[in-house]
């Protein structure tokens, strides 16, 4: 009976299976591009909606995990605090002191990138983003926040664009540690942070040591992406491994930069 | 006809979630629950139907999911002769192996947990389209649900 009925039901299945290659055929052939700017035009706000609601929620629930720590927390941030308030008056000193370097001997200045804007739409393995195609996005531009580095665009849409974090499985970033400047590659755990691999055993790796980009691989030199949690060195092993705390929420972000140029 | 715009707008709803919320396949797990609760011909309609809305929704290439979806559906009755469909025993595997299949094809890598965690999904969804499509079960004289 009801391998009877499946067998009735072969030719609506082969038909709506034809009506589907065709829509990717039509799709490969951007033929259903008019469409899709026109269905984004819908989709966009409400897809900002569900986003931004759900982001309120998980910042509403956090106090959950919040409330047992929570003293400490407190106590460790009155701590930082103090200590950035510190560095931010040496920041300040050594700015000055740069600048006035800096007209004397007539260095260039640095590099002025330019950024685009773009707001978040979701989060599911990729960010999305509301920028595309039509606002210029190519496939391969980095997105970052303040100078940290946020992913690469990876798919471009006309009006939206998925960019690959840091924390994604196949996202392999050459970093090295700010202060030892040991050199590895940054692997993402999916969904269980980011780890530092292929560190050979001569190399010093520090806990709180901030790890930042080397300029390959297609990313800007100098951006920062995590900071050392924890180091495993075994002797018998070719590399030792760190495990690496991101210095953004990515679950948080509202805002990223595309760099243009 | 007032049930269906009740399930449209489940798939519509799952299919934003999705999109903004989690990597889990929500409107898969609603396909499959159709496929087991509904008819062949309704079950490869709603595939149908819900891959155009999900690679809509998402943007994805239109045609993939659906595409996706109907092989779902066919071999989930095809099997359906040899196994009661209703029993988590053989749904789940099913299951399992449909989200692992989607993901290979949509060129996700494998994690065995997030398969798994996505597939436990199915505990949630079943329950909400069982309850909105109870007059179709009816109909269809299918299976109640078994352990």
């Amino acid at each position: 009976m009801g391998r009877e009925s499946v067998l009735k039901s072969l030719p609506q299945f082969l038909f709506l299976v034809l009506i589907s290659l065709l829509l990717i055929f039509l799709e490969n052939f951007n033929l259903l591009n008019p469409f899709h700017v026109l269905a984004d035009k819908g989709i966009k706000p409400v897809k900002l909606f569900f986003y931004r609601n759900q982001q309120q929620v998980v910042n509403s629930l956090s106090f959950i995990s919040f409330w047992r720590s929570g003293e400490q927390k407190i106590k460790n941030l009155e701590q930082r605090n103090r200590e950035l308030l510190v560095e931010a008056q040496k920041a300040k000193a050594l700015e000055e002191e740069n600048r006035t370097i800096r007209i004397q001997i007539g260095a260039p200045l640095p590099l002025s990138w330019q950024l685009q804007p773009a707001q978040t739409l979701g989060k599911t393995r990729y960010l999305t983003i509301d920028q595309g195609e039509k606002e210029g996005v190519k496939t391969g531009q980095v997105a970052i926040l303040k100078n940290i580095l946020v992913g690469k665009v990876i798919k471009v849409e006309s009006h939206e664009s998925q960019i690959e974090l840091p924390t994604d499985p196949e996202s392999k970033i050459p970093v090295q540690a700010d202060k030892t400047h040991a050199r590895g590659l940054l692997s993402g755990q999916f969904g269980r942070g980011l780890s530092l691999e292929k560190v050979t055993q001569d190399e010093s790796l520090r806990t709180d040591d901030l790890v930042q980009t080397t300029g390959e691989s297609g990313y800007p030199k100098d951006l920062l992406v995590g900071k050392i949690s924890w180091v495993e060195k075994n002797e018998s092993e070719v590399f030792q491994k760190a495990g690496i705390e991101p210095l953004l929420n990515y679950e948080e972000l509202e805002i990223v930069f595309l760099i243009r140029n | 006809m007032g049930k269906n715009i009740v399930l449209l707008s489940l798939i519509i709803l799952l299919s934003f979630a999705q999109a903004t919320m989690t990597s889990a396949n929500l409107v898969l797990l609603a396909i499959v629950s159709f496929g087991v609760l509904f008819s062949v011909r309704a079950g490869l309609v709603w595939a149908f139907l819900a891959g155009v809305v999900l690679d809509i929704i998402v943007g994805k290439n239109l045609g993939f999911s659906s595409l996706i979806f109907l092989l779902t559906i066919l071999l989930l009755n095809l099997y359906k002769t040899k196994f009661k469909a209703a029993n988590f025993f053989y749904l789940l595997p099913f299951t399992f192996l449909s989200v692992w299949f989607y993901n290979l094809s949509a060129g996700v890598p494998f994690v065995f947990l997030n398969v798994v965690l996505t597939t436990a999904l199915l505990f949630l969804i079943w329950p909400v389209i069982g309850f909105l499509g109870y007059q179709k079960i009816k109909d269809n004289l299918q299976l109640p649900l078994k352990l």
